[in-house]
């Protein structure tokens, strides 16, 4: 009984930012556009995934085919909540190629190597195409903001998610190898990708605050 | 190569990725601010020009309006004097026709009067000259002797609070407002109320058919209206226009909130109070 308790508020702890997001979001969603109803999804869905890996764990070994149903889900999201959001054919042009690059990759290692294991190219790949879209995100945020800085949601959405994606390059280029090499090794590292996924959320909850603030604002003014 | 090595590999590797993206978002903001300061001297530059155009538009009317009165005083004015002593001539000459000739008589001198106020209020000399309260008293008098509506007008007794310009724009509003009034809303009363203390504040009501303001900014009858939300924009009111359809209009200009370009629209009913 107290083993279980532990693990659940081990896993309260590892997952307290998501769920930060989660309950901001929650509050702010009235006032959200679609752009951000689709990030508030896709925190949802981290949720559930969370939650589903962790269950999955009871009954089987691995559960790397479900974090590699969960990375299609994300990026698709976050791919077309960035193609929504962005102006100008160029700039939507750039996400559509990053969501045909980042399929081909998925099917192609998908089918090469089995959805079994988790797909590491496909992980670096996705980073990569997520950092530069919403790098184009952030930019275009900052220059429609004229107001402070400080209260664009945008830019603090966008550094959270430069962060997690750009940073857990390194880790998940080399899983395989590190797998193989050291498992114990991968648990240990696995600690960056829970401190970033931790500012990730907590950016993503900020964002959520200041949009449900401003709407808020608005709201007082007219 | 060892575990620890390992881990310290990636771990830097991340650190620098993080500094990476920490350079690209510091360069992102410092862009975005440059692009903030242009535009920002970009509009007030824009401003700038704006504002002289509508100064040297003022002038150029102000010069036309100046140059019409002089030439209804100098020209119409001595036409009709002619024309009046030619009237009085044939009346000695013509007992006959007295009871006629003086009707046409009292017509040409009302028609002289009308012509004199009018150049006297076209004319931007006369209106510094004479200040705005007294201006205004001098137009709502002659737009009472038209008898296109009944006037109810109201003024404090302090001294102006505002410059030659801004009386002169005010004068201008004023007149533009009332010209809308008698062309437009088909009102029977005109209510106008101007004071100096605590601050500036003209307040011109009808009881005429009103418009839905929205609607009329939209479309293309609006040249009237624009001119004096354009005017007031220029020598520092706030304006604000108080109509709706069927219940008349009610123009405020405050000089207390000036300085800013607003116009706000409002829907409410003119009392006639």
């Amino acid at each position: 009984m107290s083993e279980t308790l532990f693990e659940i508020l081990k896993w309260m702890k590892e997952s307290g930012f998501m769920f930060l997001a989660l309950i901001t979001g929650a509050f702010a969603f009235r006032f959200f556009n679609k752009f951000y109803k689709l990030i508030f999804f896709q925190v949802v869905l981290s949720i559930v995934f969370y939650i589903g890996a962790y269950v999955i764990l009871m009954y089987q070994a691995s559960n790397h085919w479900m974090y590699n149903v969960y990375i299609f889900a994300e990026v698709m999201i976050l791919l077309y909540a960035a193609q929504l959001y962005l102006s100008g054919s160029t700039r939507k042009r750039i996400v559509l190629i990053g969501i045909i690059s980042f399929l081909s990759i998925y099917v192609i290692e998908g089918v090469t190597d089995g959805f079994s294991d988790i797909l590491n190219i496909t992980l670096v790949a996705a980073g990569l195409i997520v950092v530069v879209v919403y790098g184009m995100v952030m930019y275009s945020a900052l220059h429609q903001t004229d107001f402070d800085w400080k209260m664009s949601p945008e830019l603090w959405l966008c550094i959270g998610t430069l962060v997690y994606f750009a940073c857990n390059v390194p880790f998940i280029g080399l899983i395989h190898q590190l797998l193989r090499y050291d498992a114990k090794l991968v648990d240990s590292l696995f600690y960056i990708t829970e401190v970033l996924a931790a500012i990730r959320y907590l950016m993503v909850s900020v964002a959520f605050i200041i949009v449900w603030k401003q709407a808020a604002q608005r709201k007082l003014t007219l | 190569m060892n575990s620890t090595e390992i881990v310290i590999a990636i771990v830097l590797t991340t650190l620098l990725i993080l500094l990476l993206i920490a350079g690209i978002v510091i360069s992102f903001f410092v862009t975005s601010r440059q692009s903030a300061r242009q535009r920002a001297a970009f509009a007030e530059a824009q401003l700038k020009y704006e504002r002289e155009l509508r100064l040297v538009e003022t002038e150029v009317s102000e010069h036309l309006m100046q140059k019409f009165a002089h030439e209804l005083h100098d020209n119409i004015g001595q036409l009709l004097a002619c024309i009046n002593l030619e009237v009085e001539n044939r009346k000695y000459g013509n007992p006959a026709m007295q009871a006629e000739l003086s009707l046409v008589g009292t017509y040409l001198n009302e028609a002289t009067d009308q012509l004199r106020l009018l150049s006297r209020s076209l004319n931007s000399e006369y209106v510094s000259n004479l200040g705005l309260r007294k201006a205004i008293d001098v137009e709502l008098g002659r737009q009472q002797r038209l008898g296109k509506f009944s006037v109810d007008w109201k003024s404090d007794d302090h001294p102006s609070t505002l410059d030659n310009n801004q009386e002169l724009v005010a004068f201008r509003i004023f007149q533009e407002v009332v010209h809308n009034a008698i062309r437009h809303s088909r009102a029977k009363n005109l209510k106008v109320q101007l004071t100096f203390q605590p601050s500036f504040q003209m307040q011109i009501a009808d009881d005429g058919v009103g418009f839905h303001f929205d609607d009329t900014m939209n479309s293309d009858r609006a040249s009237g209206i624009r001119n004096i939300v354009r005017r007031a924009s220029m020598a520092g009111f706030h304006c604000v226009v108080d109509t709706r359809p069927g219940f008349g209009c009610r123009y405020t200009f405050d000089a207390a909130s000036g300085n800013n370009d607003t116009t706000t629209a409002k829907a409410t009913m003119y009392n006639g109070e």
